[in-house]
């Protein structure tokens, strides 16, 4: 038996991601969906939330879910330097903040993680009409230069729109980097 | 048990942030310091916490404030004393019946909080807090009865000065 778990325990990775972006991105309400399937009303995030451990196949993963406001993004380099995968939640409706919001995560991508992080962005909140389009926030947000393997989708927490499949690429990834 | 004065901490844009303190006795870092301790790392809505900040003491309650259009904020309502003889439990007490019962008339609301503040230490002051929340509804606690629940007066038309 416990060589059956050992041989378990040495095909199950585990690895940690983080979920960053801006305050009232949609960070937490995202975690809460991965964790429930369903949409969950959330409060701002008190810096870091260890969110449940979710298993998928042969990975366990560790959320870290931070806190967006300006005085909890000290704590974003030292969880996200152990990081294996990063999540980066915008508001695609959240014009105004579009450019903190670019910067915010051009620190992270040029000082914060390793380079072989996998990086997933989601344009978030999309079921709300309207918003910023794809294709535009793809250019303006420099993400086409990106050396990291990533992937942008336009989801949403509250219809489950598009989160099943930017997850099941984010964890392919994981798999893949991690086998 | 007489605080040296009540905080209104929220989670702001930037940050967290004093939103109000009465009276205004307490030096610029030490409102500092107890915005950021008032609400410790991972705190959620319904915790209690007392610690100190410098020489002083405080208990804080953290609560769900609702927004209309928006998701709910994180708010603290903190109490601060001279010393640590003071009791916890009735603050912890007083402050979560006050925070549920604006919640049950739904008056939940910051500037609320923050206009019944000089009351609330009043009342502190006295050993019994009387406060009129609305036209209907008035929330009265009796600090002397530290072990029992408050006293709820929601609705007691008694007094009232709007009848």
């Amino acid at each position: 038996m416990s060589f059956l778990r050992n041989l378990f325990k040495r095909r199950t990775k585990e690895v940690d991601i983080t979920i960053c972006g801006l305050a009232s991105a949609g960070k937490t309400t995202i975690v809460r969906y991965l964790e429930t399937g369903q949409f969950v009303e959330t409060q701002p995030t008190m810096g870091i939330n260890r969110g449940e451990t979710i298993k998928v196949e042969k990975l366990e993963i560790n959320i870290f879910d931070l806190g967006g406001q300006d005085d909890f993004r000290v704590l974003w380099p030292e969880v996200n330097e152990n990081s294996n995968g990063v999540v980066f939640v915008v508001d695609k409706h959240d014009a105004m903040k579009f450019e903190e919001a670019r910067l915010a995560f051009q620190e992270i991508v040029k000082s914060q993680i390793h380079e072989d992080v996998i990086v997933l962005i989601l344009l978030h909140k999309n079921d709300i009409p309207g918003g910023m389009a794809r294709s535009t926030f793809i250019q303006d947000f420099d993400l086409i230069d990106l050396s990291f393997k990533w992937a942008c989708y336009e989801t949403s927490a509250k219809t489950g729109e598009n989160i099943f499949e930017a997850f099941r690429w984010f964890f392919d990834q994981l798999m893949e980097e991690s086998s | 048990m007489k605080p040296l004065s009540l905080c209104l901490v929220q989670m702001g844009d930037k940050g967290l942030e004093m939103v109000s303190s009465h009276p205004k006795v307490l030096p610029k870092e030490v409102l500092n310091e107890l915005t950021y301790k008032s609400m410790p790392m991972g705190a959620k809505a319904g915790e209690f916490a007392s610690s100190s900040v410098g020489d002083l003491f405080y208990s804080s309650y953290i609560f769900s404030l609702p927004r209309e259009g928006s998701r709910d904020n994180i708010c603290a309502i903190i109490a601060v004393f001279n010393d640590m003889k003071y009791n916890i439990d009735g603050i912890r007490k007083i402050f979560s019946f006050l925070i549920k019962e604006l919640e049950t008339n739904t008056l939940l609301k910051l500037d609320l909080i923050e206009e019944i503040l000089p009351n609330l230490y009043n009342g502190f002051s006295k050993g019994n807090i009387r406060i009129k929340i609305s036209s209907v509804a008035t929330i009265t606690i009796d600090f002397e009865n530290k072990t029992e629940e408050p006293i709820d007066e929601t609705n007691v038309l008694e007094d009232d000065l709007w009848k």
